[in-house]
C-alpha cells in the first residue's frame, strides 16, 4: 500500500515570508497521527496545501499518490480552523447537502451522533452558538468514510466534555485503512488516542515518530517532550 | 457537480428573490386596483406607487448585491474552506454562479415588465397592449425589412453576452482584490476600475479605428445612422464582448485554481 500523505521538499512562501521550508514527510495507512508544533509553525499551511486550498511554492504533496485536486478531494475529509457553514441552512439540510456531494457521507451516522449531543436537526445554523457550530462541522467530517481525515484544532473551541465525545467519536468513526492527523496544540488531551507523532516548527519537520517509541526510549510523554523540545 | 452546484445556488438565492417578484406583483396589484393613473391622483394612490416604485428599484440593487456577495462569501471568505472542498473543480463554482445571477437578473426584468403592464392595464386592455407592440414591430419592419429579424438575434446575444461579460468583470476584480492580503475590498475596487478602463481603451481602439480608416470622419463626429454602421459591426461588439467575458473568466479561475488564499 502506499502512503497516503507524502511530501517532497514542499515549501510554501507568502511574498517573502516562509511559512513551510522544505517539507519531507510520509503517512502511512491507518495510523492516528498528531501533527504538533505552536502557533505559526506552518500546521495549517501544510493542512490547506494538502487540501488543495493553497498551492505549492516548491516541491510537491501528494495524496494515495495524486496531486491534490478533485479525485482527492473525494477521499479527504477536511475539517478546517474557521467555521464554514452558512447562514442559511438548516442542520438537516447541510446533511443533505455534504450526503449530495460527497460519496462516502452515512447521513445516519451523522443524526446519531446529533442525538448523542442534543442538536436539534431542524435549528439554523446562523443559531448555533460557536462551540454547536463546531461540533456540526465535526460530526459532518467524520460521518465520512474517506481515507484521509485532516483535523485542524478539532476540539480547540469545545468544552472538555464534548472533547472526549468528540475524541471518541474521532476513534470509533474511522476505519482501519483510514489515517487520521489531528493538528493541535492541546496535546496532554489527545495524546492517548495517537499512534504517531509530527513536532513542527518554523516551517520543518523537527521529529516525526511512533508514540511508543517516544514513551520507550525517551522515557517521557509526548506532553513533556514537547514542552521540551519548544522551550521558549 | 455542475448541477447540483446550480441547485444549491438556486436555493440559497431564491428564498430572496420569490418572496420579492411576490411583492412587487402585489403592489403592481393594489396600485391597479387603487386605479392609479384614473385621472385624480389621491394621497393613497401617491404612497402605494411611491412604494412599489421603490420596490422595482430594490429589486435591482438586490440583484446586483447578491451577485457580489455569492461570490464573494461562498467563495473568496469562510465559506470557501467548504466549496473549495468539495470534489468539484473551481470553473464549476465560477459558471454555476454567473448562469444563476444572470438567471435572476432576466426574471427580475420579466417580472419589472409583468408589474407595468398590470398597472397600465387601469387605462389600456391587455389586448391594446399586445397590438400596440406588434404595431410597432410592423414600422420596423418597414424600416429595415428582412434585416430586422437579424438585428432582434444581435440585440438578444449582444444583452446576453453582455450580461455575462459584466458579470464576470466583477468576479475577476474580486479574485484580483482577494490576492491583498490587508485591503481586500479597495484592491477589489481598484482592480474593477482597471480592467474596465483597460477594457474601454482597447475596445477604442478596435472598433474606431476601421472606422477612421473607411469612413468619412465627419460622419463619425455628426453621428451616423444605424444602418451606415459598416457590416458586421454589431456582431463585431458582441464578439469582442465575449472575448473580454473569456479573459475575465480566465483571470477568475487562474486565481481560484492557483493563487486561492483563504483567510
Amino acid at each position: 500500500m502506499n502512503a497516503i500523505l507524502e511530501c517532497n521538499n514542499l515549501k510554501k512562501s507568502f511574498g517573502t515570508k516562509q511559512a513551510l521550508a522544505g517539507i519531507d514527510l510520509k503517512v502511512e495507512r491507518g495510523r492516528i497521527v498528531g501533527l504538533l508544533g505552536p502557533n505559526g509553525s506552518g500546521k495549517t499551511t501544510l493542512i490547506k496545501l494538502a487540501n488543495n486550498l493553497l498551492t505549492p511554492t516548491e516541491g510537491s504533496i501528494l495524496i494515495g499518490g495524486k496531486k491534490p485536486g478533485v479525485e482527492t478531494k473525494k477521499i479527504v475529509s477536511y475539517l478546517p480552523e474557521k467555521t464554514y457553514l452558512n447562514n442559511w441552512m438548516r442542520v438537516h439540510q447541510i446533511i443533505e447537502f455534504f450526503a449530495d456531494f460527497y460519496e462516502d457521507f452515512r447521513p445516519e451516522k451523522a443524526y446519531d451522533m446529533l442525538k448523542r449531543l442534543n442538536i436539534d436537526p431542524k435549528d439554523r445554523l446562523k443559531n448555533l452558538s460557536k462551540g454547536t457550530k463546531e461540533k456540526v462541522q465535526l460530526i459532518l467530517v467524520m460521518s465520512r468514510d474517506a481515507e484521509l481525515y485532516l483535523l485542524d484544532e478539532p476540539i480547540g473551541g469545545v468544552d472538555p466534555a464534548a472533547r472526549d465525545y468528540i475524541l471518541e467519536t474521532i476513534i470509533s468513526n474511522y476505519s482501519d485503512n483510514a489515517t487520521v492527523i489531528i493538528s493541535t496544540h492541546l496535546i496532554s488531551d489527545i495524546e492517548k488516542i495517537l499512534d504517531d507523532v509530527i513536532f513542527i516548527k518554523e516551517g520543518k519537520v523537527i521529529l516525526s515518530s511512533d508514540v511508543d517509541s517516544i514513551r520507550d526510549e525517551k522515557g517521557k510523554s509526548v506532553d513533556a517532550l514537547f514542552r521540551e523540545v519548544f522551550k521558549c | 457537480m455542475l448541477g447540483k452546484l446550480l441547485k444549491y445556488e438556486v436555493k440559497a438565492t431564491g428564498r430572496l428573490f420569490l418572496p420579492l417578484y411576490l411583492v412587487l406583483i402585489l403592489f403592481a396589484a393594489v396600485n391597479y386596483f387603487m386605479g392609479f393613473g384614473s385621472g385624480d391622483f389621491t394621497l393613497s394612490q401617491f404612497i402605494t406607487f411611491t412604494l412599489y416604485i421603490l420596490i422595482l428599484v430594490g429589486m435591482f440593487v438586490i440583484s446586483f448585491v447578491v451577485m457580489i456577495q455569492r461570490f464573494y462569501k461562498n467563495l473568496l471568505s469562510e465559506e470557501g474552506y467548504l466549496s473549495f472542498t468539495l470534489p468539484v473543480e473551481p470553473w464549476k463554482h465560477i459558471v454555476c454562479k454567473l448562469i444563476v445571477s444572470s438567471m435572476w437578473t432576466i426574471l427580475s426584468v420579466i417580472t419589472a415588465i409583468i408589474s407595468v403592464i398590470i398597472i397600465a392595464m387601469q387605462e389600456v386592455t391587455l389586448g391594446e397592449i399586445f397590438k400596440g407592440i406588434s404595431n410597432v414591430w410592423s414600422m420596423m419592419y418597414q424600416e429595415f425589412g428582412d434585416k430586422l429579424y437579424m438585428y432582434v438575434i444581435q440585440v438578444v446575444a449582444g444583452i446576453i453576452v453582455g450580461l455575462a461579460t459584466s458579470t464576470l468583470i466583477l468576479y475577476a476584480a474580486m479574485a484580483i482584490g482577494h490576492l491583498s492580503n490587508n485591503h481586500k475590498v479597495l484592491a477589489s475596487i481598484g482592480s474593477f476600475l482597471g480592467l474596465y478602463t483597460l477594457g474601454q481603451i482597447i475596445a477604442s481602439l478596435i472598433l474606431l479605428l476601421p472606422l477612421f480608416k473607411d469612413q468619412d470622419t465627419h460622419l463619425l463626429i455628426n453621428g451616423m445612422k444605424f444602418q451606415q454602421l459598416p457590416p458586421g459591426f454589431m456582431w463585431g461588439t458582441v464578439a469582442l464582448s465575449a472575448i473580454y467575458g473569456l479573459v475575465y473568466f480566465i483571470i477568475t479561475n487562474y486565481i481560484l485554481n492557483k493563487r486561492l488564499n483563504l483567510e
